[in-house]
């Protein structure tokens, strides 16, 4: 463990940590070990996050912070080397809304989290995201609006996976989403920040594990 | 107490003063659109039946206290005048889709180099043709002199009516403007990756911005007589910030911007979307009795009023989700709980949270505005 590496991601010091990801990786340094380093100053900023020493600005920088360190890493990965993810993840904007600001943030710190997450963009049809959960094996689905009029096509897009993927779990969050439209649109839980979709897909995760 | 007109609650509230009840100033074009016999599109390309949908939506409803954006919000040129792509109802979207910002980074690194030499409305005409609006570059003054007689001539339709009406306005003082053209994930790097140009950049915005944005408000009010109130509008992307940055990158600038903008001798509604209630205690800061502070139900309006009795008018904040899954009982009793709470003593303005939506369900729209003409615990 590079203690330097985890430091220079937790205090989002953009430079220092591509150069010494740079330099490790030159030296020869196994890629998944320092993968593992740069998640546990991802882990560290979601901690700071939630302990209200940081901001969302902080959040922001530190998926773009690691979404580098990956595709440093990814380069130089060998043939048999390959990251396990902790679980897979489709994200969306339903139909109808474009914004991709918040979805993208959650993007990034589930990928810091160790998460594959397949990213549907926005303004995508309920019948697209059913067929990424289908194709992708996903046992989560994220999905994101920023306007009340997201609230009918989340509401379909749910009763559409609970159809045809009943097993998926599926978390909701946006500006305007409250408890109320959680219930309205019929999704396992509501997340209030970005943070707070890491920490819910961690627990459906371990229920899932605990379960068998 | 005797009955007062629009004006007078207004003024009153933001003077933080008795009033005989509460004033009512609902964001209801996008709702009057969508329940009009015009398609968003319509509203979109025609300033007069924009004004038109907005009128009968008035009227349906018994009216209310003032018209805060008095001309429709958005039209042909969407968000271009801030240096934004935008997606529009019969362009991009459907004929009664909402209109809707893109978030696309359409400021380049190297354009910080081009504010600071060049100026805010430089840059805005050199981006103009990258936004893919279909007003020609070559059409756009003209275009955008027509906007500006519409306003007028809506603004002139409401204060012939004897309707309190806003004059005017714009977005916020540097921090906002980058981030509608950078995007909020661009410039929140930036703000990592090359603090002295952003610092550069909101520098230069806001003294090229700030004195052509009074003088702006001096000539629409002279030729009109709108209110002496303005409306300026911030996302929440200060909030996002951490204090220090906060300190360094908008309160200075936002703070000599709204000192200078009411030593003029106007009023300022400060539309704030996003959650501000860490911040409430710089309002304190802010001059006293003439500004609004306006929220969108993300803030804690509670905390608000707390913090900010006796020194700033607080609006809002029926939150969308209520307006559209809610139901008209539970829309009273909130608007009963603001009026409450917020309104005690005064300095209170019931709204919707930023605008109604447009599937605001109409039996709590006409709560919202009944109960604020009905309820009154303080009067």
């Amino acid at each position: 463990m590079r203690e330097e590496l985890i430091k220079a991601v937790g205090d989002l010091e953009e430079e220092r940590a591509l150069e010494i990801v740079e330099a490790e990786l030159d030296l020869g340094a196994d890629p998944l070990e320092l993968l593992a380093d740069a998640r546990e100053g991802m882990s560290f900023v979601g901690q700071q996050f939630e302990s209200g020493d940081y901001f969302l600005s902080d959040l922001v920088m530190s998926g773009e912070l690691f979404k580098q360190i990956a595709g440093m890493i990814s380069s130089r990965l060998g043939a048999r080397q390959r990251v396990e993810p902790k679980g897979k993840i489709v994200m969306a904007t339903v139909k109808g809304d474009i914004h991709d600001i918040g979805k993208d943030i959650v993007v990034s710190l589930l990928q810091g989290a160790s998460y594959e997450v397949l990213d549907l963009g926005v303004d995508v049809p309920a019948e697209w995201i059913v067929e990424g959960a289908r194709t992708s094996g996903a046992s989560i689905v994220g999905l994101s609006g920023l306007l009340t009029i997201a609230f009918d096509p989340m509401k379909e897009t749910i009763e559409a996976l609970r159809q045809q993927c009943p097993s998926v779990k599926i978390m909701i969050g946006g500006a305007p989403v409250t408890e109320s439209v959680r219930v309205y649109v019929g999704a396992d839980a509501l997340g209030k920040d970005a943070q707070s979709a890491v920490a819910i897909a961690d627990r459906w995760v371990a229920e899932e594990r605990e379960d068998g | 107490m005797a009955e007062m007109t629009g004006r007078e609650r207004i003024e009153a509230a933001i003077a933080l003063q008795p009033v005989d009840r509460v004033p009512i100033v609902p964001l209801a074009e996008n709702f009057a659109a969508r329940h009009s016999a015009f398609t968003m599109a319509d509203v979109v390309r025609d300033f007069d039946i924009a004004r038109d949908v907005v009128a009968r939506n008035f009227d349906e409803y018994g009216g209310w206290d003032a018209m805060s954006a008095p001309a429709v919000p958005i039209n042909d040129l969407g968000f271009a005048m801030f240096g934004a792509a935008g997606k529009l109802p019969g362009r991009e979207l459907g004929e009664n889709e909402l209109w809707q910002a893109d978030e696309r980074v359409v400021m380049q690194v190297e354009d910080y180099d081009f504010i600071q030499d060049h100026g805010w409305n430089a840059y805005l005409v050199k981006v103009y043709p990258s936004l893919g609006y279909l007003v020609p570059p070559e059409q756009l003054a003209a275009r955008l002199g027509e906007i500006e007689a519409a306003d007028q001539k809506s603004i002139c339709y409401w204060r012939d009516r004897g309707v309190s009406v806003y004059t005017g306005g714009g977005a916020g003082f540097g921090l906002d403007d980058i981030s509608l053209t950078r995007s909020i994930k661009g410039l929140i790097t930036d703000i990592y990756r090359r603090p002295d140009a952003v610092v550069a950049a909101i520098e230069a915005i806001v003294t090229e911005q700030l004195p052509q944005g009074i003088a702006n408000f001096k000539a629409l009010r002279e030729s009109t007589g709108g209110e002496p109130i303005t409306i300026c509008l911030a996302s929440g992307v200060p909030t996002y910030l951490s204090p220090k940055n906060f300190e360094r990158f908008f309160w200075p600038y936002f703070k000599a911007g709204v000192e200078q903008i009411v030593d003029e001798g106007i009023l300022i509604n400060l539309h704030f979307d996003g959650d501000w209630t860490r911040y409430f205690e710089y309002f304190l800061e802010l001059p006293a009795g003439k500004l609004v502070l306006e929220l969108d139900g993300l803030s804690d309006i509670f905390k608000a009023k707390e913090i900010l009795e006796g020194h700033m008018c607080i609006m809002g904040d029926v939150p969308a989700a209520m307006l559209s899954l809610g139901s008209a009982r539970e829309v009273t009793d909130y608007c009963r709980k603001l009026i409450d709470i917020v309104g005690k003593g005064g300095g209170f303005i019931l709204s919707s949270g930023c605008a109604a939506p447009t599937d605001t369900k109409p039996e709590n729209f006409r709560a919202m505005i009944e109960t604020g003409k009905a309820y009154c615990p303080h009067s």
